[in-house]
């Protein structure tokens, strides 16, 4: 890869790691005048890396540059993170940060997820290097390379578990768990499943689930596991810096609870721009958002019912208790 | 050697930001080229139109190789 110019990744952004011999290999892109304002970071970068001049000019770097990188340009302190149990609104909720300018939104990177989970590759990494690198990666992204004023990251749904490092890594920072009714949750899964979802996607170490025998749990059994593992794992790890934002209190709640609780405040028009946002689908900008509870209720097998109580009734119970008291503090407080 | 001549050519670009404004935010090839061409010229570097879509074809394969798996 040569002598790295840190000089040169000013205008570059991580999009991807890769695993060479155990070592980790970050690979730069140019996003030019491009904000993150697509549902996915994925998105942004591969329509990024499709361009002449990242065809021409990508390079990549030990991930050590980040750290250098982070000395001489750091970038915004993060505003908030958004952790959520998936299918819960979280992709709305970012897509309605993004909405706004002064606002730099990091949803589910790919190069984050590699670090949170790179004891899998290299078991040698330290914690500590593996918190300066999460440091740094997340300086990289919040250079305001447009003004911008404020950093949000919303994680994958399984980073949950990985939420004593992060918090480690970042103490100050306020954050949120989205989530929503399991049932409703779990239908969604059954109807387009989460990678995270088919059993061997995730390692099962990593969730902390026991590999189970091919064949010894249904798709839906082995997802209200990991759903389980995800939501245990957020509760388990509350702390004074997290607000409980439950999917029906979408999509206001990110212009008024989740705004209090990052400490910004939203002038008229952006409270106007993000509800105008809300309107459209936000996996699928081009279309128009539709209510869809009561269609996924009606649709849950007795089975599925079932499921949902065994596996996610205690944590949501907990976490629909907590989220009321929060609440009810704040409006004491107000 | 026109390889050469675009491999520095490459290392110019990345080590200045004004050499990058002129071309990262060009989207169509054709008119990539002809910039990236004419900004090579202009300082002093020989390469050919070739050399650059060997480059770009060469890292779309490596990026498919890599990444889709």
């Amino acid at each position: 890869m040569g002598a790295v110019n840190i000089a040169q990744l000013a205008d570059w952004t991580p999009a991807r790691i890769s695993w060479e011999r155990s070592a980790p290999v970050l690979h730069w892109c140019c996003l030019g005048r491009e904000r993150f304002v697509e549902p996915f970071f994925e998105q942004t970068i591969s329509k990024r890396l499709r361009v002449p001049f990242n065809l021409l000019f990508q390079h990549a770097t030990p991930l050590d540059a980040l750290v250098e990188l982070q000395a001489v340009d750091p970038g915004l302190p993060p505003t908030g993170f958004i952790f959520h149990m998936s299918r819960c609104g979280s992709t709305l909720a970012a897509q309605l940060l993004a909405a706004l300018p002064q606002n730099i939104v990091i949803s589910e990177a790919g190069p984050v997820d590699a670090l949170l989970r790179c004891g899998l590759h290299a078991p040698s990494i330290s914690r500590a290097q593996q918190i300066a690198w999460l440091q740094a990666l997340l300086s990289a992204y919040a250079r305001p390379h447009h003004g911008e004023k404020h950093f949000y990251v919303k994680f994958d749904s399984w980073h949950t578990l990985a939420l004593p490092l992060i918090q480690e890594a970042f103490p100050t920072v306020p954050w949120i768990f989205l989530y929503r009714d399991p049932v409703q949750v779990l239908v969604s899964h059954q109807r387009q499943r989460g990678a995270q979802m088919v059993p061997g996607q995730l390692p099962a170490e990593w969730l902390g689930l026991e590999a189970l025998p091919a064949g010894a749990a249904s798709l839906d059994e082995y997802c209200a596991r990991v759903l389980e593992r995800i939501c245990n794992a957020a509760s388990q790890h509350l702390n004074d810096r997290v607000r409980l934002i439950s999917y029906h209190q979408l999509p206001a709640a990110v212009w008024t609870e989740i705004a209090t609780h990052c400490g910004v405040e939203y002038s008229a028009a952006d409270c106007a721009a993000m509800h105008e946002t809300a309107h459209f689908d936000a996996k699928n900008p081009s279309l128009t958002f539709a209510p869809d509870t009561e269609n996924k209720e009606s649709v849950a097998s007795a089975d599925l019912r079932r499921l949902a109580d065994a596996r996610l009734l205690p944590v949501y119970t907990a976490l629909e208790a907590r989220r009321k008291l929060q609440k009810a503090r704040a409006g004491a407080q107000a | 050697m026109t390889q050469a001549s675009f491999d520095e050519f490459r290392r110019a670009v990345l080590a200045d930001q004004a050499l990058q404004a002129k071309l990262r935010d060009i989207t169509d090839t054709a008119a990539f080229i002809e910039q990236a061409l004419a900004l090579g010229q202009a300082l002093g570097y020989a390469f050919t139109a070739e050399d650059i879509r060997n480059a770009m074809q060469a890292s779309r394969r490596a990026g498919i190789e890599r990444w889709v798996q």
